[in-house]
């Protein structure tokens, strides 16, 4: 995309998106907090900082899961394409929770006795451990540093600059930030509350997850392995009938990168099916307005030519195609990859 | 103690250095490496902070020796998909080894002492 940078690229989706979010997110802690000082009261109650220290780690783990969810359900419906345009407002957004969280807890836990902050909460043990048990915390530290770095390198810029592979391998680490969550939760609050009500939630979670991205990619990799043998020339697309209005198939040549071959109102176009942004699945978009978007973030493409709109400069290559007998053909040839 | 104190003051400095280096990167570098943040607002430029101050060494290098983006045609993403499903077959694993420690009494694995349930 060459257009000058902005903060942000708000349009009226991703503004009602994250209003909605932002909603959720005041509900959520408003709700726990209040439940929270209703029903522990009396001798047992919690004070009101520790309620919204707990309040904001349960919603950042929450929200990781939805950020986690969305990718995989995206690829296995459409319904849940537009959660996806913005999930990394969603990102920051969990980030921003979870450094509420964070700092919260370092203020109220780490300010006793007069050492660094930082450092006795990052040494201390979960209450109703015994002094020597793991440190707790810094697992919940590590992840916090990758949800920053996720989200502080989450504008365009950073992946112009960055390169998509750098960048995709560093939003990897969420998996990781992930995993150290779930340590943070076992080796903290599953001690001094040893109730299954956690075993069972991240167990869930976790089985949820895992299902969903299973799921996904084995139809991805389905998907991927229908190459057709033809090594250059003319490949058969499928029928045109198979696909339905403003859609796509994807083709794909052996040797070759995926060709998305769209049917519009203009005709039938077949298009560089991996988009410039961050590559995503063109073949899985549809044609809004007359471009080719992309599911992931929505760049969009011309059918006709591959080039972006106006002021955008990116191109994707076209492929020639004709249509024999109802049939749609398709020509790739010479090194696409 | 020690080494937490030793960690978190060499992540601080680190960090000081790189606020300093993000406020001149934001300002001046940025549209040395990336003709697309010449004359944007500041709005962008706030933004670009974190990581700036982050990333400062990979930047500064970048800044001294600014190279013309090449844009290439868009790989493909099928070697991404695949470490994407390899992953999720392993984290379950590592979820339940994790909470069956926990679950257990979250053993130091120094051997210092156990949680008592
Ligand atoms: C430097 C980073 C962090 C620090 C210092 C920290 C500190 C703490 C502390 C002291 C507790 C125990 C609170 C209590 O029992 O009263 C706790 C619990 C928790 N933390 Fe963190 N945390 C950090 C990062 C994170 C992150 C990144 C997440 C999630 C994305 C998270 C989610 C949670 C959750 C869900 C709990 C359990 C709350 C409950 O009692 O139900 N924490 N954390
Ligand atoms: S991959 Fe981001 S819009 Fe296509």
């Amino acid at each position: 995309m060459s257009a000058t940078y902005r903060a942000v690229n708000w349009n009226a989706h991703k503004k009602k998106y994250d209003l909605i979010a932002l909603a959720c997110v005041a509900l959520f802690v408003a709700v726990y907090v209040g439940v929270g000082s209703l029903v522990f009261r009396g001798n047992g109650a919690i004070s009101a900082p520790v309620l919204a220290i707990r309040a904001l780690g349960v919603c950042a783990v929450v929200m990781l899961h939805v950020v986690l969810m969305i990718g995989p359900m995206a690829r296995l419906t459409h319904l849940a394409a537009p959660l996806l345009y913005n999930r990394r407002h969603l990102g920051v957004m969990t980030f921003v929770v979870a450094l509420a969280h964070a700092a919260l807890a370092t203020l109220y836990y780490g300010s006793f006795g007069g050492a660094n902050p930082l450092t006795v909460v990052l040494t201390m043990s979960g209450s109703g451990a015994s002094p020597g048990a793991f440190p707790f915390v810094v697992p919940g530290a590590v992840a916090l540093m990758v949800l920053f770095l996720m989200a502080a390198t989450s504008h365009d810029f950073w992946l112009a600059n960055l390169g998509a592979w750098w960048w995709k391998w560093i939003h990897m680490g969420v998996y990781g930030a992930y995993v150290c969550i779930v340590g943070h939760l076992a080796l903290g609050v599953m001690q001094s509350e040893k109730s299954v009500v956690y075993l069972v939630m991240i167990l869930v979670g976790a089985g949820l997850l895992s299902g969903l991205h299973i799921a996904a990619g084995v139809r991805a990799w389905k998907r991927d392995a229908r190459t057709d043998d033809a090594v250059q020339g003319w490949i058969d697309a499928g029928a045109l009938d198979a696909i339905p209005m403003g859609c796509a198939i994807s083709v794909r040549a052996r040797g070759h990168a995926p060709v998305a071959v769209y049917r519009h109102e203009g005709g039938v176009s077949a298009i560089h099916g991996v988009c410039a942004h961050q590559g995503g699945p063109l073949a899985e978009g549809r044609v809004v307005g007359g471009c080719v978007t992309c599911p992931w973030h929505g760049y969009q493409y011309k059918p006709e030519d591959g080039c972006a709109p106006a002021p955008y400069d990116d191109k994707l290559a076209t492929h020639e195609v004709k249509v024999v007998d109802g049939r749609v053909m398709v020509r790739i040839e010479g090194d696409s990859r | 103690m020690a080494g937490m104190d030793w960690f978190l003051a060499i992540l601080g400095g680190y960090l000081a250095i790189g606020a300093v280096f993000a406020v001149a990167f934001v300002t001046r570098g940025a549209e040395r490496i990336d003709a697309n943040a010449r004359g944007a607002g500041w709005g962008f430029r706030l933004m670009a902070v974190p990581g700036s101050a982050a990333l400062w060494p990979w930047l500064a290098m970048k800044w001294a020796r600014p190279r013309r983006v090449v844009t290439l045609t868009p790989r493909d993403t099928l070697a991404h998909r695949r470490v994407h499903l390899l992953a999720w077959c392993v984290i379950p694993l590592l979820v339940v080894a994790i909470v069956a420690w926990g679950w257990l009494g979250g053993v130091d694995p120094t051997g210092v002492g156990a949680v008592s349930p």
